[in-house]
């Protein structure tokens, strides 16, 4: 499935000096927890939307004994996972994998694997829009002295909106948080069942936002709280079924229709967890 | 009563735009519970004024002084950004002339009420909820459009949504800049009459811009006369009024409509 | 004791949208009012009548002389007051009740009468309970205690304007006409709140041009001339 090395780049694509910037935006986003960094993002040789700050993160961090995952909504074989996946593999040769616990770099769009992450793990996030206030509050200048003063209540209004409309906090994924006490930031467009994985997590977080020149990060072991109302507390929605295939329950499950009579099944999102769940359920003694 | 300590002073305030004069060494002092109108024409200086005395835009010279919530007054231009807005966002209300200025035109009549409250830190659903339906009904409009855009209120309501707003969070000044502009003469009276009474109720200190001297009459105690920047006239209301001295301020009060 | 004491006090107005004419309305007036006195102002129109009641309750401006008013700390000299000390004075000391009623288009009567005594410190039972003392008083009916004034009839309103004069006991009271448009009962009822606030030691200026009630009110009057023998005008 390896593709051969393509001739021509420079290591992972961006050349030296632009890698080199970027870690330097890196460097400072993990310093201030939360923080939105500006950098200057690159053209890539994909669409906007398609994870190009994802995609300079990690080939700013890449290293030739990397091994790299990417999932997409969990999985491991949708178009956009298997693209970065082939893009890295081609410009960086890097190894890659699609098990939670080999990946030493796991890019990810909307989702954090099932699978505990550690301690020397990174993952790196594509962010469609940074700023969790811009939808109450369309001028920058204004956000930006909002995360400077920590004058946040404006994004309880929008939970105050959800609840007065749907009668509890209809926000499901984007949900945000407040990091190490002091930032509000977008956790991209993850769902908040995966909110508690992102606090005191053992990996580095980074998140990448190309279109808005935009990095921001986590590091390790750093509080991530999200907001909610003393009387309305944030609930993770667990699922209420397991999953049809696997059985695994308390993970995050995606709707699939399986024909055109509306017949629907709910399955694990993460494709790798759902996969090995199911080896060990049939041949349990395979499994090291 | 003469050792009391004014809420608000102004001490030669001046703004300039280049060469070009916004207002010029405006000096008023404001008392707890005071109307102070400011009067004029367009371009005047008056909504100049009004910004400068807020903060919005600094004073090119003077000074201005607000005695805080813990009795110590303080010069306003040594306030840093974040106390100045946490000010503006609890202590202060600002009414404007363009209700979509001063509200979140995006969010419902309910989130614009609550918005000061969870600014000034409350985090308990239901307290918003019930201090906003409060407010709606203090203000006269059906409690039951809680959850609707203002973008669906008329030009009254949307008003009388913003004064609720400023007032969620009881501020003791309030500033407001032509709050009955633009509106039917109906729709105007009873705002006003809402206006004075909440002025009452909670012994607001207030300074008005307006250009009607008729709203000025039903709600300010004292009056400034201003014209081409600078004060040219102040007193009681009913004093500048009836007895106007300056020819600029006798020709106001003539072009008045007698009510 | 005086309560009111005017020294030398003169006005004029400089009209400036007519051609800068100078107008004097009052010149060189001087006049006591003792607590419990009640003096009228008598005199034709354009004497200063008005004018007079006008520059003591602070309306006017005093161009010189002074216009000292008894206060609770001591005299205020009304002519140089700041418009606070004015104000202050206005809510413990000076009541001023014209025959025109400034009303406000949605308060009703009751609320507008106790909200003026509300305003000058009285709680707020006790100054509902003198609003409605007044108004029954007054003949105004009890139908009409919550309907905003401004449909009433002149009398009526008038009787509402006297109430709100009365609801706060301050100790000097300006007069103006209060009983212009009222029937004989209901001046009959005016003449008796005067009558009680005189022997309850407060000091009145009244202009009224009924004879009777003023014989039966005051106990003093002044000719009032205008300035320089007619018409008062000078350019």
């Amino acid at each position: 499935m390896s593709a051969p090395i393509a001739t021509g780049y420079n290591f992972a694509y961006l050349d030296e000096q632009t890698k080199r910037m970027i870690r330097r935006a890196i460097l400072k986003a993990i310093a201030i927890p939360g923080y939105q960094v500006p950098f200057a993002s690159r053209e890539m040789p994909m669409p906007y939307g398609w994870g190009t700050g994802g995609v300079q993160v990690t080939a700013a961090i890449l290293g030739p004994d990397d091994i790299l995952k990417v999932i997409d909504q969990g999985s491991d074989d949708t178009t956009n996972a298997v693209s970065i996946r082939r893009f890295f593999q081609k410009t960086a040769g890097v190894a890659t994998t699609t098990h939670t616990s080999k990946a030493t770099i796991i890019q990810t769009r909307h989702r954090i694997p099932e699978d505990a992450v550690k301690e020397g793990q990174t993952i790196v996030f594509q962010v469609p829009i940074p700023e969790p206030l811009r939808f109450l509050e369309p001028r920058e200048t204004e956000t930006r002295t909002m995360h400077a003063l920590q004058e946040y209540g404006l994004m309880h209004v929008k939970l105050y909106e959800d609840i007065a409309r749907h009668g509890h906090i209809a926000t499901t994924y984007a949900y945000p948080v407040r990091v190490n006490g002091r930032y509000l930031m977008d956790p991209s467009p993850t769902p908040k069942f995966d909110n508690p994985k992102m606090d005191m997590s053992p990996a580095l977080q980074l998140f990448g936002a190309g279109r808005e020149k935009r990095i921001y990060a986590i590091p390790p072991y750093t509080s991530v709280v999200s907001l909610d109302f003393e009387d309305h507390p944030f609930e993770r929605g667990a699922p209420d079924r397991p999953c049809a295939l696997c059985g695994s329950t308390g993970v995050f499950l995606d709707e699939v229709v399986t024909d055109d009579k509306g017949a629907r099944m709910f399955v694990c999102s993460d494709t790798d967890f759902c996969e090995r769940a199911l080896m060990r359920r049939t041949a349990p003694e395979e499994i090291a | 009563m003469s050792c009391e300590v004014p809420l608000l002073v102004a001490d030669h305030v001046s703004r300039l735009y280049g060469s070009r004069i916004g207002c010029a060494n405006v000096s008023f002092d404001l008392y707890d519970g005071e109307v102070v109108s400011v009067v004029g024409e367009s371009g005047s200086g008056k909504s100049t004024l009004l910004s400068v005395l807020s903060g919005s835009t600094p004073a090119t010279s003077g000074r201005i002084f607000y005695r805080m919530r813990d009795g110590n007054t303080r010069d306003l231009a040594t306030l840093g950004e974040a106390e100045r807005r946490l000010l503006m966002r609890t202590d202060w209300g600002f009414v404007r002339q363009d209700a979509a200025e001063g509200l979140r035109m995006g969010v419902s009549a309910g989130a614009n009420v609550g918005e000061r409250l969870i600014g000034a830190g409350e985090r308990r659903y239901r307290r918003i909820r019930s201090e906003a339906l409060d407010w709606m009904g203090r203000v006269e409009i059906d409690p039951m459009r809680i959850d609707e855009s203002p973008q669906t209120f008329s030009g009254g309501m949307r008003q009388r949504l913003q004064i609720a707003r400023n007032l969620v969070t009881r501020p003791r000044l309030v500033f407001m800049d032509e709050p009955t502009g633009g509106l039917d003469v109906s729709v105007q009276a009873r705002l006003l009459d809402q206006i004075r009474s909440l002025v009452r109720e909670f012994s607001l200190s207030v300074v008005i811009v307006t250009h009607d001297l008729a709203v000025a009459r039903l709600l300010s105690d004292r009056m400034i006369v201003m014209r081409h920047g600078i004060a040219i006239e102040s007193g009681l209301t009913d004093q500048v009024l009836e007895d106007p001295r300056e020819p600029y301020t006798q020709l106001l009060v003539s072009s008045m409509l007698q009510v | 004791m005086t309560a009111v004491r005017i020294r030398e006090a003169t006005k004029s107005f400089h009209l400036h949208l007519q051609g800068g004419v100078t107008f004097t309305a009052l010149s060189q007036l001087s006049l006591d009012v003792e607590r419990g006195s009640c003096v009228a102002l008598h005199g034709p129109s354009g004497a200063g009548k008005s004018t007079l009641l006008k520059m003591i309750y602070g309306s006017y401006r005093c161009d010189s002389g002074s216009i000292l008013v008894e206060d609770v700390g001591g005299a205020i000299d009304v002519a140089c007051a700041t418009p606070r000390e004015i104000m202050a004075l206005r809510r413990r000391t000076l009541g001023y009740v014209s025959q025109f009623l400034r009303a406000i288009p949605r308060i009703g009567a009751r609320d507008l009468i106790t909200e003026e005594a509300r305003v000058a410190g009285v709680e707020d039972e006790i100054a509902r309970r003198r609003a409605e003392t007044l108004l029954e008083r007054l003949n105004v009916p009890a139908r009409l205690w919550d309907v905003a004034p401004a449909t009433f009839s002149g009398g009526e309103q008038q009787r509402v304007n006297i109430a709100r004069g009365f609801v706060v006991e301050r100790p000097v009271l300006l007069l103006d006409e209060p009983t212009a448009s009222l029937d004989a009962a209901n001046r009959a009822a005016v003449e008796d709140l005067v009558m009680e606030r005189r022997r309850a030691g407060a000091a009145m200026l009244a202009i009224m041009h009924d004879v009777e009630t003023r014989d039966r009110v005051a106990d003093r009057i002044v000719e009032m001339r205008a300035p320089n023998g007619g018409g008062g005008l000078h350019v």
